[in-house]
């Protein structure tokens, strides 16, 4: 049976100093990652996308989401599994009827009021 | 009492060394992430290597062009063409059984990635302890069966021509971006190609060519 392990890179992205970099990068513009401003290397793309992935996480526990909290943070399966979970949610969302239309025009229903109600 | 006290402190010791060990790692990690070049030492000798820029780039391209021609024209002793695409070889490896067939492979790889979702739908929204190890070790079993089948396939389809061009590729890639630091500037260590290959320094190029991979992004990835 395999055993689970964090990987290094997770692991540095989820410490609380490269999270602090990371959400002050988006707020201050003279805040860098790295040295390189462009031309971002695979790892630096994959350590970028881990950066986002665990930032996410924190903002889902802060809005007291459902089926979040710190162990599945921790664990990299469980926040591979909440992440694939929230993401299948975000797009059975996206194919649900937005609001019936009319069964003549098809033009979405419009309730119009009077002013003196 | 004294030989409890003993153990402790060989707990502790281990416990801290193992910490240090974990810092050093992060740290070591760090440096590969701060820039997108990256330096290291061989013999106390220190080089690094880094993107290509636009220049290279060019002549990697041209480069890939023309080992691309030389390896579609390269014949064998019988004049049969010594490069085959990766489509050949899929189907010599069908006819020796369904252990080689790739086509078979790639839908059994696809079959376990399809399981592994619905049970990571299920793991997130499990709360009860047992039921989240069990399923983690059935998620980990199958990465590790999805990991092995893939390098399976990797190892068979390493002699196409696409593969081989490929490795030539990255290889060429290396030996153009590869420097050395000498009184502060940054040197390429090569000269050509040829050296570059033919270089007794093993350990130089094992771990410029393992940086390159950490650099380098691929499409197709």
């Amino acid at each position: 049976m395999p055993k689970y392990r964090e990987t290094a890179l997770r692991k540095l992205a989820r410490g609380y100093k490269w999270q602090l970099l990371y959400s002050r990068a988006k707020e201050l513009s003279n805040i860098r990652l790295f040295k390189n401003e462009d031309n971002f290397t695979k790892l630096q793309l994959h350590f970028l996308n881990l950066l986002e992935n665990i930032s996410s996480l924190y903002m889902d526990l802060a809005m007291k989401e459902p089926y979040i909290d710190e162990s599945v943070i921790i664990d990299e399966i469980r926040s591979e599994a909440y992440l694939f979970y929230k993401n299948k949610q975000r797009d059975n969302k996206k194919h649900e009827p937005i609001r019936e239309s009319d069964s003549i025009t098809d033009i979405p229903s419009i309730s119009f009021t009077s002013r003196n109600n | 009492m004294e030989n409890s006290s003993m153990e402790n402190r060989e707990e502790l010791k281990k416990e801290l060394l193992n910490n240090l060990q974990e810092l050093e790692v992060l740290e070591q990690l760090e440096n590969l992430i701060k820039d997108n070049k990256i330096e290291f030492n061989v013999n106390n000798k220190v080089y690094r290597v880094r993107l290509p820029n636009w220049d290279e780039t060019e002549t990697a391209n041209k480069e890939k062009i023309r080992k691309f021609q030389e390896m579609l024209e390269a014949k064998d002793d019988k004049g049969k063409p010594q490069y085959r695409f990766k489509e050949y070889w899929i189907k010599l490896l069908k006819l020796q059984g369904e252990e080689y067939d790739i086509d078979k492979i790639t839908s059994k790889i696809n079959m376990i990635n399809q399981q592994m979702d619905n049970l990571k739908l299920k793991l997130a929204q499990t709360k009860n302890e047992d039921g989240i190890t069990n399923l983690k070790n059935e998620i980990l079993q199958m990465k590790y069966d999805v990991a092995t089948l893939s390098m399976k396939k990797t190892d068979l389809m390493k002699f196409s021509l696409e593969d081989q061009l490929l490795y030539h590729c990255n290889s060429y890639i290396t030996y153009l971006v590869l420097e050395e630091k000498l009184e502060d500037k940054w040197n390429r260590v090569f000269d050509n190609y040829d050296n570059f290959k033919n270089s007794q320094n093993v350990e130089l190029l094992q771990k410029a060519l393992f940086f390159m991979d950490c650099l380098i992004y691929r499409d197709q990835e």
